[in-house]
């Protein structure tokens, strides 16, 4: 008697409990952590909240740091400087097959979402605000400074990649500075350009510093 | 006679000239339709909409009532001009936009009504085009009902059935007593519930036998299951702070998973893309199909920007995302090995987030998940600048012992080896 009457109470509070455990699946809860020693870094690691005092995980750098590897941009966000850029930056890239794929592949990635894979503007973004991006190839005259978007050159691009123009906003803190160079190569291929055949003057970025 | 058919037939003829000339006239006015949208497009729709809302510069519904068709000609053609002549309206115009200067456009005075016509036909059509968006957006997400519901039920049922039970032993109690009362018997003696069922037990033990071993081993199976998740935390679907719906951006609009987790090509986090990028398309679009300007204006609120100057505060605050996929700190995971080296497809760990409207955990992420995958996933051996210095150095022998299948695996070249990722 007295052990049966054990049984059924073991059985009910066994239920009981794999009931709260299995009720603990819920998509808001991430479930039951085991051995948060273990799993949590004692070093501090990115996007995990450390309860800084205003509440960011990721923390701004200190006023001007810079970060390694950087090359200082001289060219403001004008149309003096989109000029000057136009005139002074020329790729510092060794252009070959393998840097144009790479460029290929950074524009399909970053770019053709608007610019379309051939860069006539045949972008996959649906809201009409984005509707009639110009086309690489556009040779009417009414783009920044009066030229045709088949006319920009490498300079031109890299300085609109750096601040962004008109509805474009400015990509130079998702690319790199390797990656845009190789970007303006393809876009310059999507020109109907051919930029591996243009001689190249490497010396020309160190130039464009000490006009500043 | 004659009279009459000669009338007859210049009637006829009249018909067909007021036919040939309003066909001609529709089909004049229709080209300049097109041509005004396609002039529209290449000259006006990098900075200006056909609605009210402002891009770079002015939505241009109304603009032909609100100037002078000269005026308009005059500034399409030179704004610059029109300012430095010190024309109020240009002058106002160019303030109230930030400075921000109109090129020349190269178009004449037909291209231009060409285009002004245009603009009147799109605003003609844009209330119709809205009451269309209006009723897509009513529809409801919701529908993601709890799974508490079950247990409730059940719940409920037994208590239900417990009560019946209770009822059905009362009715028995007092027809025993009313039947042992006319055969003159005595009482029958009242058992509590409990009591009945311990003596049901003692009677029936097989049963009960029975019953406690499938209900043991459903507890065990349950209990089991739940350790075993412990620590997995697949289907963690949290609440964000915004309703960003990868759906709607890497889906419908076909956006890049790089473009905003551009650091997984090349460092170990794929990156929470901070509101700046957000921005690269949100200073113009600042209306959603489903939830309006709502979840948008979170992001202005995070930056402190202002929509319609298009002007940033310095009240900035960071928004809060929640980390779904936490890999415990005693496995290290890098993304740009998976993606750039390995060549992985995002969607491989992550599923079909292009599919997802909340972002959730898709895969395990547990350690027998990971070695599966490393078994399976041939090496590219040749042009792989990561490890061409290792498959150089790989003795011939192992090479060719490996190669008897045809490929070389990741946990061929080690990557099953337990110092590869706990270290």
């Amino acid at each position: 008697m007295k052990t049966i009457k054990n049984t059924i109470t073991a059985l009910f509070t066994g239920t009981l409990l794999s009931v709260l455990l299995v009720s603990c699946a819920d998509s808001q809860s991430p479930g039951v952590e085991f051995m948060p020693d273990m799993y949590r870094s004692s070093a501090i690691e990115p996007y995990v909240d450390y309860n800084f005092p205003d509440s960011a995980t990721t923390l701004q750098s200190p006023e001007n740091s810079i970060p390694r590897g950087y090359t200082p941009y001289p060219y403001e966000n004008t149309i003096e400087g989109f000029e000057l850029a136009g005139q002074n930056l020329k790729n510092p890239l060794q252009l070959t097959e393998k840097t144009i794929e790479e460029g290929k592949l950074l524009y399909n990635n970053m770019c053709s979402h608007c610019h379309g894979k051939k860069g006539k503007g045949e972008g996959t973004i649906t809201n009409p605000i984005y509707g009639s991006v110009p086309s690489y190839l556009d040779k009417i005259p009414n783009r920044r400074g009066n030229r045709a978007m088949v006319d920009l050159n490498e300079g031109h691009i890299y300085h609109t990649i750096m601040y962004g123009l008109n509805a474009m906003g400015p990509h130079s803190s998702q690319i790199r500075e390797q990656d845009r160079w190789k970007i303006v190569a393809y876009v310059q291929i999507l020109q109907g350009k051919d930029p591996m055949n243009v001689a190249k003057a490497t010396d020309v970025v160190i130039e464009a510093d000490s006009l500043k | 006679m004659k009279l009459l058919l000669f009338t007859k037939s210049k009637v006829h003829f009249q018909a067909l000239f007021v036919f040939l000339f309003l066909f001609a006239f529709s089909t004049t006015k229709l080209v300049a339709q097109e041509d005004g949208e396609k002039l529209f497009k290449s000259y006006c729709a990098s900075c200006h909409s056909t609605g009210s809302n402002q891009l770079v510069g002015p939505g241009l519904a109304g603009v032909s009532d609100k100037y002078e068709r000269e005026w308009l000609y005059n500034w399409i053609k030179d704004s610059q001009g029109l300012i430095a002549s010190g024309d109020a309206d240009a002058v106002a115009i160019f303030e109230e936009f930030n400075k921000i200067p109109m090129p020349a456009q190269p178009v004449n005075n037909e291209q231009i009504d060409a285009i002004l016509d245009f603009i009147k036909a799109s605003e003609a059509a844009a209330p119709a085009a809205e009451v269309v968006v209006a009723e897509t957006t009513s529809e409801s997400t919701s529908g993601d009902g709890s799974s508490d519901g079950g247990l409730f039920v059940v719940l409920g049922l037994i208590i239900l059935f417990l009560i019946v039970i209770s009822i059905l032993r009362g009715v028995s109690h007092s027809i025993q007593t009313v039947r042992a009362e006319q055969i003159g018997a005595q009482n029958p003696e009242e058992r509590t519930m409990l009591q009945a069922f311990f003596d049901w037990i003692n009677a029936n033990k097989t049963i009960v036998a029975l019953i406690s071993i499938v209900i043991l081993s459903f507890v065990a199976k349950l209990g089991w299951d739940a350790a075993v998740d412990i620590g997995i935390y697949t289907g963690y679907q949290p609440e964000q702070p915004i309703k960003f719906s990868h759906k709607l951006h890497a889906g419908t609009n076909g956006i890049d998973c790089n473009y905003c987790h551009s650091s997984a090509s090349f460092s170990k986090s794929a990156g929470i893309p901070s509101p700046n990028l957000c921005m690269n398309c949100h200073t113009y679009i600042q209306e959603g199909p489903q939830y309006g300007k709502e979840e948008i204006a979170k992001i202005y609120a995070a930056l402190d920007f202002d929509p319609v100057t298009k002007k940033y505060g310095t009240n900035q605050k960071p928004i809060k995302w929640v980390k779904v996929h936490n890999l415990p700190d005693h496995v290290y995971f890098n993304h740009s090995q998976h993606v750039t080296v390995g060549k992985i497809a995002c969607q491989k760990c992550h599923g079909p987030v292009e599919e997802f409207t909340v972002g959730k955990q898709h895969e395990s992420l547990t350690m027998g998940w990971c070695i599966d995958c490393h078994r399976e996933t041939k090496v590219q051996m040749t042009d792989n600048g990561y490890y061409d210095e290792i498959h150089k150095r790989l003795p011939e022998k192992l090479k060719a012992q490996y190669l008897e299948d045809g490929t070389i695996t990741v946990s061929e070249l080690g990557g099953i080896e337990c110092a590869k990722c706990h270290y």
